[in-house]
């Protein structure tokens, strides 16, 4: 039964790869640069799952350019100590029990060594304990939830990428720091966990960095609305100083949209966490003077500034010469993911002096910290990445044709990510200025 | 003829599923289970649909029957499958008692438009309770959903490795009783009743049975049936989400009843497997067009196959046993 | 009262989109007694295509006033290409035969819908806000409104009056109000049945993409809004009464009344209270505000 599903190329490519590799091997001279570990295997397989379709495409859009942009640069440069990496793609739409039925089918039938990916709260909660059960090593690229690696300590899933909580507190120190005299807030946000942990955390840092601090409005919209008249008249008339939104994708163009027309980014200060991904698609709508961030990410692709860092220029340039965008901050996050669990094989590599298993190549990871675009990621020993992040304000660039980020503030890891051993609701909580 | 064939299909079939462990690989293995689970569910949108009406709201009971794994596990520590099976199904009809009040009064769109209103709140409130006593404790996790953990069987954790094994044993003993429970109730004077309606309804009313009541006993079996589905396909999934009770998953469920061919039993069953397998191989193959490739075999299915693959079961193995006999004939 | 005045205006603004989405299914409910799933595909049909052909026009340098007629030209284009497909080469194969079948094979549509819309644009959200912002603001109660809102909810008005005028007044509605009440009747006095079921059904696809057409600039356009559309669709015409286009006009009121009114008083019941609405309506209602009774036959 097995066998008749078994794609057919996989035999010929690995008779292919065996016959080179004869031919490299009777050859006098060595002519391969890098020499292959001991008990490599003919290829590295990786699932990566990411929305393909429904409103989360608009990311996984992202993810998944990044990701050919990626591997083929890693494969054109070797692979992974002399293996070439192999993507098998899978669309993280549908639902947990699809997604819980697609990584056994990823493990026990497509045999990958590892899985990328997970954008989803819901599915990388759903998808944890499976990969813990098959020992499948999954590095969750986008998820913001806290509670996948606090819920219970996690073997084989590591997050690449800082939680959402995070984002919350970096805005309202952007906020607090650029507006000091903030009395106001109020919050419009989807009707869901991602939404409502957000506004929370926003909320609960507020109250704690400036005390004094007021809500006068919660707004729960329907996920990804497409009408948003009604809380956009409830905020113009409540006139908060601040308005924080973690609307994403399409919800967020068309809350802009609608929002822009009428005023309220005059009125108020609005924030928007993951506003970075759509100044692109807006174009010349988004205003200028709203505070965004490509959630807690370190980069956008004009900072660091690709003039004076090789690795983000040879990203910003080959990503948008490829694909005529430049990459935004879930191309980023994916970038993290990639490089991370690169990173991780090598030095597993390094200190088994033949290829790891998994277990070594976790061994490694855990305490690993790897050079990216935005900048050095660490992996604590919880499988929680920390780095930091850039919060900006919005200004028009007539050479780019839309928005870039102005005034950018590039804040520590230590002011965005409880330290280790601290739950994220505990440290939000008693943040101190 | 009929009375001959079915129970050598139906042994055939229960051996072979008793097999698939054995057999089939561990991924597999799970796509089955899951397909066993729904089929419960499955069923109970197919009594109706033999009655010639559509739910769009059966993921309600679904949704019933997996919470209660969700709370359970979270509250009382309950983890025992065979505690919850019934548990759910007991939960899955008293809902189903209280909704099918109003529900058996309405027939045609309006009874698949009310059932979707009735698990679209059921959504909203799963969705939000969180939130509401967040101060306090939380309650359903909200969109981010619940997390199962591993059943125990009469109090026995068995080992990781057999685990699966197990709760595949388990599905397929509860998928066996529903069948046969199933059976039992269509040939009961209630099941034709059920039947009859599609046909007309005042007739039956003429004959001395109220509709209405024919309608409440079915929905509240289905409620149960779903009741324990759910509480199946959460341990068998391992997360429990609000999408669950949401109109797509009942949209799930009324398709897969028709492409399996809801007027025989064993139909939904062949739709339940035969769907997992279609949406895993089209996003195998089809990443970024899964959807659509569902939509082209239902759509073929409709147009070209009413009765379902099961009809198509039928067909062949008619065409099959008239060859037979005209063998032995010469 | 300046909070009922904004009240009473955001409920008027969403209830005029709602009647754009459902008009439509309400239409193709009361002639064919069909409950059109695809109907939502159609609509993010026509906001694509609108969208597009916008975006298109104002790339090639031209007046932005033009973007309106492209709106209409991408609504037009629609309803003419998918009304006929869908009503002649699947529809028309399962007239009469139970719900389910009907309603199934129009969610298969939906789906199909779905991801062609999907290998045309791509996934990246699409827009085309000039529509929306060349007709300039206003302001009532000290809120400003866009006048793109009012033009909506004047098309509404204007767009449900023409419709019920050609239902009512014309010689086509009266051929159509007789293909509703008996089939063969009408089919026996020399009307043409098929020809009445295409018309009307791709009028009814057209109302979708107009829909979706108007409604493009106020929004983004990305994959899956179409689903979003469909199940609020429902509700109107459930609440409104299913065939009945009075009924989609006051479900529309109702719903979008119902869910400003919870926006502003109470933020955590806007998801529920659609529902509830439709609940209440149809527990002491079955067939909806202005829906007919239908006669039990022997």
């Amino acid at each position: 039964m097995r066998g008749v599903f078994k794609s057919r190329v996989g035999p010929w490519l690995s008779l292919l790869a065996v016959g080179v590799l004869v031919l490299v091997a009777a050859l006098p001279t060595t002519v391969t640069s890098q020499a292959r570990p001991s008990g490599a295997p003919a290829e590295l397989k990786i699932g990566f799952v990411d929305f393909f379709s429904g409103a989360g495409a608009t990311f996984g859009a992202s993810g998944k350019t990044a990701t050919e942009w990626l591997v083929d640069k890693y494969n054109s440069e070797g692979g992974i100590g002399g293996v070439k990496l192999k993507v098998v793609i899978v669309d993280e739409a549908g639902g947990p029990d699809k997604q819980v039925t697609e990584l056994r089918r990823l493990a026990l039938d497509e045999k990958v060594n590892a899985v990328v990916g997970y954008t989803s709260s819901a599915n990388c909660l759903a998808i944890a304990p499976v990969a813990e059960e098959l020992k499948v090593l999954t590095v969750v690229h986008i998820c913001g939830t806290h509670r996948l690696t606090e819920d219970r300590p996690v073997k084989y899933v590591f997050r690449t990428s800082n939680t959402q909580a995070s984002d919350s507190v970096a805005l309202a120190r952007y906020v607090l720091s650029a507006k000091p005299d903030v009395k106001t807030i109020a919050g419009a946000n989807e009707d869901y966990a991602w939404g409502r942990d957000s506004w929370e955390a926003f909320k609960i840092a507020m109250q704690r960095l400036k005390p004094d601090v007021q809500v006068v409005g919660e707004l729960w919209t329907k996920f990804q609305a497409g009408e948003y008249s009604a809380e956009i008249s409830k905020l113009l008339a409540a006139k908060p100083d601040v308005i924080h939104s973690s609307f994403w994708g399409g919800g967020l163009i068309t809350f802009v949209n609608q929002a822009g027309p009428r005023g309220l980014f005059k009125q108020s200060q609005v924030l928007f966490s993951t506003g970075e991904q759509v100044l692109q698609d807006l174009k010349t709508i988004m205003p200028d003077g709203v505070i965004v961030a490509p959630r807690t990410t370190g980069a956008y692709f004009l900072d660091p500034d690709p003039a004076k860092n090789p690795m983000q220029k040879e990203f910003v340039e080959g990503h948008h010469k490829r694909f005529g965008r430049y990459p935004d901050y879930p191309a980023y996050r994916t970038y993290q993911a990639w490089s991370g669990l690169k990173a991780a094989y090598e030095k597993a590599i390094k200190q088994a002096g033949r290829w790891p298993t998994t277990e070594e190549v976790i061994k490694a990871f855990e305490g690993l910290s790897w050079e990216t675009p935005s900048g050095t990621i660490t992996m604590r020993p919880d499988h929680q990445a920390v780095h930091g992040g850039i919060v900006g304000i919005t200004k028009m660039s007539p050479k780019h044709g839309f928005a870039i980020l102005d005034r950018v503030v590039r804040l520590r890891a230590d002011d965005v990510a409880p330290p280790l051993g601290t739950k994220t609701l505990d440290w939000v909580g008693s943040l101190k200025k | 003829m009929e009375r001959k064939r079915l129970p050598v299909a139906a042994v055939v079939a229960g051996l072979v599923l008793l097999a698939v462990p054995l057999v089939l690989p561990e991924w597999m293995k799970f796509i089955v289970t899951l397909a066993l689970a729904k089929f419960l569910a499955v069923l109970a949108v197919a009594l109706f649909l033999r009655a010639g009406m559509v739910t769009f709201g059966h993921a309600m009971f679904y949704a019933v029957g997996a919470y209660t794994v969700g709370f359970g596990a979270k509250w009382f520590g309950l983890r025992d499958i065979v505690l919850l099976v019934p548990l759910g199904a007991v939960l899955g009809a008293v809902v189903a008692a209280l909704v099918g009040l109003v529900m058996a009064r309405y027939r045609e769109v309006f009874f698949a438009m009310l059932n979707l209103a009735f698990s679209m709140m059921l959504y909203g409130v799963l969705l939000k309770l969180y939130w509401l006593l967040l101060k306090l404790y939380w309650l359903t996790g909200g969109t981010d959903g619940l997390s199962a953990g591993a059943p125990t069987f009469l109090g026995y954790a068995p080992p990781r490795e057999y685990l699966r094994d197990f709760l595949y044993y388990a599905t397929l003993l509860v998928a066996g009783l529903a069948i046969y429970g199933v059976y039992r109730f269509l040939a009961s004077p209630l099941g034709y009743y059920l039947k009859a309606r599609a046909d007309n309804e005042i007739r039956i009313e003429y004959s001395g049975e109220s509709v209405r009541h024919v309608i409440y006993v079915t929905y509240v079996l289905s409620g149960a049936l779903a009741g324990a589905s759910g509480v199946l396909a959460a341990f068998t999934v391992g997360h429990i989400v609000p999408e669950y009770a949401f109109w797509i998953q009942s949209g799930d469920f009324v398709f897969v009843a028709l492409l399996g061919g809801f007027e025989s039993v064993p139909g939904p069953l062949v739709g339940a497997i035969a769907f997992e397998f279609i949406r895993t191989y089209a996003s195998k193959y089809f990443p970024n067009e899964w959807q659509m490739t569902l939509g082209i075999i239902m759509l073929a299915i409709i147009l070209f196959r009413p009765g379902g693959l099961w009809a198509i079961y039928e067909e062949l193995a008619a065409r099959f046993g008239r060859r037979e006999r005209e063998a032995e004939r010469a | 009262m300046r909070l009922l005045t904004i009240i009473l205006m955001d409920g008027t603004v969403f209830a005029a989109v709602l009647f754009l989405i459902s008009v439509g299914l309400t239409l193709v409910f009361g002639v064919l007694r069909i409950l059109n799933v695809s109907h939502g595909g159609i609509y993010a049909f026509g906001a694509y295509m609108a969208t597009y052909l916008a975006i298109k026009i104002l790339g090639a340098g031209a007046s932005p006033y033009l973007t309106y007629l492209m709106l209409l030209a991408g609504a037009i284009i629609i309803g003419m290409v998918t009304g006929p497909i869908i009503e002649r080469v699947f529809l028309r194969r399962i007239y009469g035969s139970d719900q389910h079948i009907t309603l199934l094979l129009t969610f298969s549509i939906f789906l199909i819908l779905d991801d062609l819309l999907k290998l045309i644009w791509g996934t990246k959200p699409m827009f085309v806000s000039q529509p929306y912002t060349l007709l300039g603001e206003f302001s009532i109660a000290g809120i400003p409104y866009s006048w793109y809102q009012v033009v909506l909810i004047v098309v509404s008005i204007v767009f449900g009056g023409a419709l019920v005028w050609a239902v009512r007044g014309t010689r086509f509605g009266k051929i159509v109000v007789s293909v509703i009440n008996d089939r063969e009747i009408s089919q026996a006095i020399g009307i043409n049945v098929n020809r009445i079921y295409t018309v009307s059904f791709t009028l009814g696809a057209f109302c979708a993409a107009l829909g979706g057409a108007l409604i493009a600039p106020t929004i983004s356009v990305t994959p899956g809004f179409a689903l979003d559309a469909t199940v609020l669709a429902f509700a109107v015409i459930a609440i409104g009464g299913m065939g009945s286009l009075e009924g989609a006009a006051l479900g529309a009121l109702i719903v979008g009344l119902l869910r400003a009114l919870a926006v502003h008083l109470l933020p955590e019941a806007d998801l529920v209270v659609i529902y509830l609405a439709m609940i209440l309506v149809l527990v002491v209602r079955p067939e909806g505000l202005f829906g007919q009774v239908e006669l039990r036959r022997i």
